[in-house]
């Protein structure tokens, strides 16, 4: 017959709290096995994934943004062009600061419906001054404004990108065709890139977006639109899922007053060429050494 | 092998970029071998067969938005010709004809309608050498004072537009003159601009209503 001694007592009670111990300590475990299925713990790098492995990364994609947001949606990842350098240029004599751009960004880039996210911020600046200080993104005036001009600002694809140098583990990379990417799979959330870019262009994905299924965009690239996890950085990529296959960027297209240009640097005909040699143009902080591919420039 | 090592300096970060190119180059290939590689772009051999720039025309015959509306109540456009016969374009100070050009606000300097209408037919447009043209044409004569400004649409610095930067896979539409600026009143007006990111790092002023929920709670300012 067993007798409940001291001993056998301790020892219950220490099996019973080591085992509530380890269930709280693993239940994050449990949490981020919600959120993350096993095939996307398991997915490579971007850079490192085969043929076939892509392809059923991209299925895979479509079939959770079915199950999370309601919409059967086309993931593609359309590689870049040999004999293609993208180039921004921005007229800021005649952009009014009307936020087109922005909001065409937020629609087209499947960005997070509450916090009405977008990659490009226009700041309202007074003339005769480029001190960002002395701007403001969060204007509500009729624009132009008097004595004010604008200037929309957002990833300059620098060709010394210091947002890549920091990642560290290599979740951010430069393109062949000059666009600056995120593999949002292999992205740890660090924010680091944040940090590191000097012109406030990456956001941080508080939350999944949320996105009623009859506003996704259904258009979506691997590197670009498709909609972010939660906890990764994302970023402007001059609309890659429609500018390589030739397509103006969204931000382009929704500017009613034509500010923006946009093409093929190696290209010597193309629009942002003339741009180039025919206007006297900048670069925003040219002084960092971070080699933007975005161009201002005001009106000859 | 040996003699490039003496004249280029291995600094570290010498070094260092060595090794990113060998590891970029790598990279590189693996992804060729992985994707059906598009051809390189290349400037179209045959300018002919690129895909059209479309420009918006206006219809060649112009009817004017006036404040009278028709018998069942709908708003009522009128035909220039209608009313100006041949010879009538007038300024219209002197006409007085108030409820049909009421719509019509005339800033655009002290240019008279004949600058830009033909005076002898009203269906007509006519530029400084005196050649008649459809409506259709106008940014023809608005090109002829707005000389730079033609220039920087020609080249895509002006003006809005849709469809492909690359002609070659596809064509583009693109504003003309007056799809955004009145010919009667051409400065762009004031707009409402669009709403703005809610932005968690930069709070927006106190002032800005509709913002206020998303601002950090007052110990974190400061």
């Amino acid at each position: 017959m067993s007798r409940i001694t001291r001993r056998g007592a301790l020892k219950a009670a220490g099996i019973t709290l080591g085992a509530a111990a380890f269930a709280k300590a693993s239940a994050p475990l449990v949490e981020f096995a919600r959120d993350v299925s096993l095939d996307e713990f398991l997915q490579k790098h971007y850079r490192e994934l085969s043929a076939e492995e892509l392809e059923t990364v991209l299925r895979r994609i479509e079939e959770e943004t079915l199950e999370s947001h309601g919409r059967e949606v086309h993931v593609t990842d359309t590689p870049a062009q040999a004999g293609v350098q993208f180039g921004y240029a921005l007229n800021l004599s005649i952009c009014n600061g009307c936020r087109k751009c922005a909001e065409a960004c937020h629609v087209e880039n499947n960005h997070d419906r509450k916090s009405n996210n977008s990659y490009i911020r226009v700041f309202e600046m007074t003339n005769g001054s480029l001190d960002f200080e002395h701007g403001t993104p969060h204007y509500q005036n009729d624009t132009p404004a008097e004595n004010k001009y604008y200037m929309p600002v957002q990833c300059q694809q620098c060709d010394n990108p210091p947002c890549v140098d920091v990642c560290p583990v290599q979740a951010t990379w430069k393109e062949r065709d000059g666009i600056v990417v995120v593999d949002y799979n292999w992205c740890i959330g660090c924010r680091y890139c944040e940090a590191a870019c000097p012109y406030h262009a990456r956001r941080f994905n508080w939350q999944a977006p949320e996105i009623p299924p009859d506003e996704v965009n259904p258009n979506q690239g691997y590197l670009s639109n498709r909609i972010r996890p939660k906890g990764v950085v994302e970023k402007c990529t001059f609309c890659l899922h429609r500018t390589r296959v030739g397509r103006l960027p969204a931000c382009l297209e929704a500017c009613p007053t034509g500010a923006r240009v946009f093409g093929n640097l190696l290209d010597p005909n193309s629009d942002i060429r003339w741009v180039l040699a025919n206007r006297r143009v900048f670069v925003l902080k040219e002084e960092l050494g971070t080699k933007p591919r975005f161009f201002y420039f005001f009106d000859a | 092998l040996g003699s490039s090592r003496t004249t280029i300096p291995m600094t570290a970060r010498g070094g260092w970029s060595l090794v990113a190119a060998v590891a970029f180059a790598a990279l590189a290939c693996g992804r060729t071998a992985r994707e059906d590689a598009p051809p390189p772009w290349r400037p179209a051999s045959d300018p002919s067969a690129l895909h059209p720039v479309n420009i918006a025309r206006p219809a060649a015959s112009a009817r004017l938005a006036t404040e009278l509306t028709e018998h069942d109540g709908a708003p009522a456009a009128i035909g220039c010709p209608t009313c100006h016969l041949a010879g009538t374009v007038a300024r219209l100070a002197e006409t007085g004809a108030t409820p049909v050009h009421g719509a019509l606000r005339l800033r655009h300097g002290s240019v008279p309608c004949s600058a830009c209408h033909d005076s002898t037919d009203p269906s007509l447009l006519h530029d400084a050498s005196g050649a008649s043209f459809s409506f259709a044409d106008s940014m023809r004569l608005c090109s002829q004072c707005h000389g730079s400004i033609r220039t920087a649409y020609d080249h895509g610095a002006h003006g809005g537009m849709r469809g492909y930067w690359d002609l070659q896979r596809g064509p583009r539409t693109r504003n003309d003159c007056i799809t955004c600026h009145d010919p009667h009143a051409p400065a762009y007006p004031q707009v409402q601009p669009a709403k703005g990111p809610r932005d968690r790092f930069a709070p927006p002023p106190r002032q800005t209503p509709s913002l206020v929920e998303y601002r950090f709670p007052e110990e974190r300012h400061e």
